[in-house]
């Protein structure tokens, strides 16, 4: 047990480096996400062009991938990041395209009796949006949107891969020096465990809100 | 039906619908407007390409010799065999997790609560710990137990331990998303729990699953790349050892442009998979 509490403080590093990659990678998904879904959905056939490819390649490509392109490929062509802005940046790519599907799927699944409904009454198109349209896609989006989230504080892990001293990265290293696998992966195992399921359930939580303030059922 | 899914897994499928919906069919002064946006947008966007060969070129990754080495005849059959071997733990994968899937997610719909709650807690915990953890569990600490799998295993172990329990989700809520007389006439007619599920929600279920284990391949193709890590000779290994022969033997720096191909040949393989995920949801609807 000595190995946790003797690097209490190397781990609590780990964990905070880990929270901020996850953070700072789901903030710039949902933006640029968004901002694709947008392109996706536009009249603009190149902007729809460059939307489809952009999901095409940001979902297929694997992120340890991104990360290394970002990391040790690009500064050979004079392009330099930190290893911490190149793993914040192959997640964002990467969960960008993820918000971006998740974006497009919950507008279309608004029924298309309700745009109906509201363009028969003479709604504007500002209204249509804010009033029918995004309470509706909002509130049926809240749990691929979490699962997202989760999915960049599990990703975040492989920056572990190109050194980034991370959560993953730190046992690892406790492990190489102590020897004491079971404490040390356990430890940390249990700790994303209870993000994830903190972030689940704050995600819940949510739902439910939008859903009773909104009058909509998911 | 919506299906959970990691980040790492399969992109939700949109609707047909699109959002087209939302306006009306441009007039003549929108089309004008349109036109003259693609216009504008294209150029922007041949400008950021011309712009990003140009950084390259400046750099020297264009030159000649780096991507003349990719077309050797050695070379080719080697990235073609780190090809065969992704392909072949994505399939051994596969076959493993799917059924192993099934089998948990039948399980957590299970009559008795304690079979519930342990399988339960076992898909959770898989679904939220990342793979990497689970790689370098089985990497630097089982063989201290004197324990040593391949590097084959070491890298399809974790992803069927990971990809399963997702499976299982997705089974689940396959049989949750049947309606509910499927099951209420399977008992009205004197089938046992087991025997419903076998003979009547299972094959719905499966049926429903199948786009989504298309996805799921995609998922564990990309979870290959960790073979990275456990030294194991799929693409992103095999790229890395390429680019230190290269080095040595005819000072070569073909870092970029090994890892550039890798990731197109990711591309293609999962663009086809998603294809193929599309065609069998559109059958099956």
């Amino acid at each position: 047990m000595n190995v946790i509490t003797d690097n209490l403080a190397a781990l609590a590093g780990g964990l905070g480096l880990t929270l901020v990659l996850a953070l700072c990678a789901y903030a710039g998904a949902l933006l640029l996400g968004t901002l694709i879904a947008v392109c996706r959905v536009s009249p603009v056939p190149p902007l729809r062009a460059l939307g489809a490819v952009w999901v095409n390649v940001a979902c297929n490509i694997p992120v340890l991938c991104l990360m290394i392109l970002f990391a040790f490929g690009l500064p050979r062509a004079g392009v330099h990041f930190s290893l911490f802005g190149a793993a914040v940046g192959a997640l964002v790519l990467s969960a960008s395209g993820f918000v971006c599907e998740t974006v497009r799927s919950g507008i279309n699944s608004v029924p298309r009796g309700q745009i109906e409904a509201a363009r028969a009454l003479g709604l504007p198109f500002g209204l249509i949006i804010t009033q029918i349209v995004l309470p509706q896609a909002l509130a049926r989006t809240v749990q691929p949107l979490v699962n997202i989230l989760i999915s960049c504080l599990i990703g975040s892990s492989l920056a572990a891969a190109i050194g980034v001293p991370e959560l993953t990265n730190i046992t690892q290293q406790l492990n190489l020096r102590y020897a004491e696998a079971v404490v040390t992966f356990l430890t940390s195992g249990l700790t994303y465990l209870v993000i994830a399921f903190g972030a689940t359930k704050l995600g819940g939580l949510l739902e439910q809100r939008l859903a009773s303030v909104k009058g909509v059922r998911a | 039906m919506s299906i959970a899914s990691r980040l790492s897994g399969p992109a939700p499928r949109a609707a047909a619908t699109d959002a087209a919906l939302l306006f009306d069919a441009p007039g003549p002064r929108g089309r004008r407007r349109i036109a003259l946006a693609s216009v504008v947008v294209t150029a922007v966007l041949l400008g950021l390409l011309a712009a990003g060969a140009w950084q390259l070129w400046r750099a020297g990754q264009l030159e000649y010799p780096n991507w003349r080495y990719f077309l050797g005849r050695s070379i080719v059959t080697y990235l073609a065999r780190a090809l065969g071997d992704t392909l072949l733990v994505t399939a051994v994968g596969a076959l493993l997790s799917f059924p192993l899937g099934v089998g948990l997610g039948w399980l957590r719909l299970s009559r008795h609560r304690l079979v519930r709650v342990v399988v339960g807690t076992w898909i959770d915990a898989m679904r939220a710990v990342p793979m990497l953890l689970l790689i370098y569990f089985f990497l630097l600490a089982v063989p201290r137990w004197g324990l040593t799998l391949p590097s084959f295993w070491m890298l399809t172990v974790p992803i069927v331990m990971c990809v399963s329990a997702t499976t299982a989700e997705v089974f689940r809520s396959g049989v949750l998303a049947l309606d509910r007389g499927q099951r209420e006439a399977a008992q009205a007619l004197g089938m046992g729990e087991g025997l419903t599920m076998r003979l009547v929600l299972a094959p719905q279920a499966l049926r429903l699953m199948l786009p989504t284990l298309i996805t799921q391949l995609v998922t564990i193709l990309k979870d290959t790349s960790l073979g990275y890590v456990v030294a194991y000779g799929e693409l992103m290994y095999s790229a890395r050892l390429l680019s230190n022969s290269a080095q040595a033997l005819h000072r070569l720096d073909v870092y970029l442009p090994a890892y550039l191909i890798v990731a197109l040949l990711f591309v293609a393989i999962n663009w086809l998979l998603g294809a193929m995920a599309r065609r069998v949801e559109n059958h099956t609807r």
